[in-house]
């Protein structure tokens, strides 16, 4: 018998992903859900919550979008380091962990950092726009993504027939190019809200409780009040946003053209490459000060390994399990990024206009409950925690990787497909022969962003305090960072980076060797 | 008949050398328990203790409360006043009256009388500040508000140092508890999650003024050789924290169980509780040089904690709607 994935019904992804997200709240719903709960609605509290998490979202998507135009266009007219970099920085969202990038950040613009001690008074810390510029450092990438790429694909021939016909650049940009990038535009805004909706460690550490998300409100209910019942409302309501916000996003069909590099670079305004410049600055800076710190002590403006050297000592690495930390997290980050890039591959070939909404609005399923529901899993019937670690990560990251492959594996040109089945190519022949060597690159950056976002993801594992049977990284290095062991954690987060790196480097040398070998 | 006869010396010899399990809840800076006085119990209780570190003491409860079913802990550990109130009214603790209670320095230090948990330690609550950012050191209460943006706290809902701040001006100003949080309310910098994430801002120098305990100055001196941080109480009067244990309703180790209360009033634990909590034991033991550097509260406040718990989420409410809004 032939296999087939086409003979699956476009609507069996998001129903089998409905019945996944199912199997894991079930049964602490059926257990602790009470509909009263439903009165918290009405609290002046949790409508402060909602309106605040909305409004916070709102407002660091717009400046996200301000910031990145222009880089994106800077990445899109020229060829160079700074462009390079520029485009690089689309992997910052997923590789950062928040708890390096709030040491980091603290020291650059804390009321103990160095703007503070330049411009005295000058502080982000403690208020909204020290949320806000946090989510612009985190965000505005994946909008020059968009907009880069989506200029890039417009087609060139529009441009010049437009300009020959007398059209200003003003012109064709407003009636052309804005017009046919616009659907993927919306679609980053609409990632990015989710994203700004949904967070929860910077808020906790750059603002702290009083600007508290749904999320943060979540968390804390589930481990302060221990009110489940309350715990599942409030995620009813995130989900519902996410969903309405998704739903509205699927009405917009992206322009499928193909991607176009220009030869060489084009002339920019100085204004746009200094600007651009400084985004650079601003992304990296963080980023290199937070590797630096596991080895550089800068109070004493000296090299120092001592941390490094005692994460690694005995004692040290025995009651942390630090060895064990960086083992588990890279097995999990592997085992997940490979069944998320595979599922949302075999989901992509088939679904439907039904299943996308269903599985993109799951991003809006909050990782603190979905990681008590997995506990309650443990607890009911002894599920190992590893397998409900995978499974959740995979629940996760699932609506994550299908968003990233979309654009790739729906405007893949069906007419060669449709070929190779005439010559009576199976599914798996067509994905291992065809569609996987093609969209190589596709596949291996999708892998690498879940690797790096589970490798550093905190929520979930800290809300299931499984630490003493099943240490991961992010959690040990937190650990270390509340025992004072400082240097340590520093260290631990600068190793943490370095592997994320090293994989990104290495994927990128198979990346060259595969488009080597198709040449 | 020979199959059987190895069988059955077989499972006798597994019987015979198995040891039973008590699995202890901590929260996570209870770790050093682990280190220093497990192994002792272990070998003379011929037992294999697993402790089981849980962040903090809210996810201990929330974890209990998750397990109430199907309970795998034995022994929880750290419980405060408060949050004992909230596991004893959720039905996850079971009483006893461990024989060791009489060893006490103070009979007070029993703050649950129904005796589902056992203290083990107590601190005042205090502020604690950098000597070299604060020119004149606040007196009373209030004198703090004078302080705009230096002062870090925690949440009354996530940590429990926040809620016994929270508790702490309650017993002090009784109904007119709003009309202080309201005027402190310029002073206060951030509200953190929990104590860790306030230590650590304090420490990277944020703010001058931290919520603490009183033993802080101890610790300095301890680690540091100076006292680079000092506490101070208002003296309006002090908050006392005391920290208990108790065991978990349906622990299959019940004996073992009140062994592991018992053994946590122990001299042997006691010494332990001071260089390594840094809060003040609860029975007579000898206190280390350091502690000459905690402070000691002129004036203990009475508090009703058991009225005031069962009002908690009335008072958090009100206190986020000052704070938050």
């Amino acid at each position: 018998m032939k296999l087939s994935i086409k003979k699956i019904p476009g609507s069996i992804p998001g129903i089998v992903y409905v019945l996944a997200v199912l199997t894991a709240v079930f049964p602490i719903f059926k257990d602790f859900f009470n509909l009263t709960s439903f009165s918290a609605l009405q609290d002046s509290q949790t409508m402060r919550i909602l309106f605040f998490t909305f409004y916070q979202a709102l407002l660091s998507s717009i400046a996200s979008l301000v910031v990145s135009i222009i880089p994106a266009y800077y990445s899109w007219r020229k060829k160079n380091i700074l462009s390079a970099m520029i485009d690089l920085s689309f992997f910052i969202p997923f590789f950062f962990p928040v708890v390096s990038m709030t040491i980091a950040f603290t020291a650059l613009y804390g009321r103990s950092g160095l703007f503070f001690a330049l411009f005295p008074g000058v502080s982000l810390s403690y208020s909204l726009i020290g949320i806000v510029v946090a989510h612009v450092f985190y965000d505005s990438p994946i909008f020059v993504k968009y907009i880069s790429e989506g200029l890039r694909s417009v087609p060139q021939s529009l441009c010049e027939s437009a300009q020959m016909d007398g059209a200003s650049k003003t012109v064709i940009f407003f009636s052309i190019q804005l017009r046919l990038i616009l659907p993927a535009l919306v679609k980053a805004f609409l990632l990015v809200f989710t994203y700004c909706f949904m967070s929860f460690g910077v808020i906790l550490s750059i603002g702290g409780m009083k600007f508290s998300t749904v999320e943060v409100a979540i968390s804390s209910t589930i481990s302060s009040s221990f009110d489940f019942s309350k715990a599942i409302v409030l995620c009813a309501v995130q989900f519902l946003v996410i969903f309405l916000l998704n739903y509205t996003g699927s009405k917009f069909t992206s322009f499928e053209g193909s991607v176009q590099t220009y030869p060489s670079s084009k002339r920019t305004a100085l204004f746009t490459g200094v600007f651009s410049f400084i985004y650079v600055l601003f992304e990296y800076s963080l980023i290199v000060l937070s590797l630096a710190g596991g080895f550089f002590n800068f109070q004493a403006s000296r090299f120092d390994l001592s941390g490094l050297i005692n994460l690694f000592s005995g004692p040290v690495n025995a009651k942390y399990g630090i060895s064990a930390s960086l083992i588990n997290s890279s097995s999990v980050s592997l085992i997940t990024a490979l069944i998320c890039t595979v599922l949302a591959y075999i989901m992509l070939r088939v679904s439907s206009r039904f299943s996308e909404v269903i599985i993109l609005s799951c991003l809006g399923i909050s990782p603190a409950f979905i990681s008590i529901a997995l506990l309650y899993l443990n607890i009911s019937w002894l599920v190992p925690y590893p397998l409900l670690l995978v499974f959740g990560y995979v629940l996760l990251n699932m609506p994550i990787a299908f968003s990233f492959m979309y654009q790739p594996v729906k405007a893949f040109p069906s007419v060669i497909t449709e070929a190779a089945k005439m010559d009576g190519a199976t599914s798996v022949k067509i994905f291992s022969r065809i569609h996987f060597p093609l969209m190589y690159r596709i596949f291996v950056s999708s892998f690498l962003q879940i690797f790096a976002i589970i490798f550093g993801e905190f929520t979930m594992i800290y809300t299931m305090q499984i630490q003493k049977t099943f240490p991961m990284v992010s959690i040990t290095n937190y650990i270390l960072s509340s025992n004072r062991m400082f240097k340590e954690s520093n260290a631990l987060s600068s190793l943490s980076i370095f592997i994320v790196i090293s994989v990104f480097f290495f994927s990128k040398i198979l990346e060259k060797k595969h488009r080597s070998l198709l040449e | 008949m020979k199959k059987w006869l190895v069988l059955a010396v077989l499972l006798i010899g597994i019987a015979a050398f198995s040891v039973s399990q008590l699995n202890v809840y901590v929260y996570e800076s209870l770790n050093w328990i682990e280190d220093k006085l497990i192994g002792k119990f272990e070998s003379s209780n011929n037992c294999k203790v697993n402790v089981v570190r849980l962040g903090d003491a809210g996810n201990m409860v929330a974890r209990l409360k998750l397990e109430k079913k199907n309970p795998k802990a034995d022994v929880v550990i750290g419980l405060d006043q408060s949050l004992s109130m909230s596991a004893i009214s959720e039905g996850l603790l079971q009483p006893y009256i461990s024989p060791m209670l009489s060893k006490l320095r103070d009979p007070n230090l029993i703050f649950d009388k129904d005796y589902y948990v056992t203290p083990f330690d107590y601190g005042a609550i205090a502020f604690v500040y950098d000597p070299s950012k604060l020119s004149k050191i606040p007196e009373k209460m209030e004198d703090i508000s004078a302080y705009k943006n230096s002062l870090i706290i925690q949440d009354p809902k996530s940590s429990s140092t926040g809620q016994a701040l929270l508790i702490w001006t309650i017993a002090l100003y009784n109904d007119s508890w709003t009309d202080f949080w309201k005027k402190m309310k310029p002073a206060v910098l951030t509200v953190t999650p929990s104590w860790d994430d306030a230590f650590s801002k304090f420490e990277q120098g944020e703010a001058p003024i931290m919520l603490s305990y009183a033993t802080d100055g101890a610790y300095s001196y301890h680690y540091y050789q100076s006292t680079k941080y000092k506490a101070f109480i208002p003296k309006d009067g002090a908050y006392v924290q005391i920290e208990g244990a108790g065991i978990v309703k349906g622990s299959k180790n019940k004996q073992l169980a009140q062994k592991f209360i018992d053994f946590l009033l122990s001299d042997e634990f006691q010494q332990e509780v001071a260089l390594n909590q840094w809060m003040f034991p609860v029975t007579d033991v000898k206190l280390p040089e350091a502690f000459k550097y905690a402070v000691v509260p002129e004036k203990i406040l009475s508090v009703d904690i058991k009225a005031i718990s069962s009002q908690m989420d009335k008072y958090i409410k009100t206190w986020e709607e000052i704070m938050y809004k």
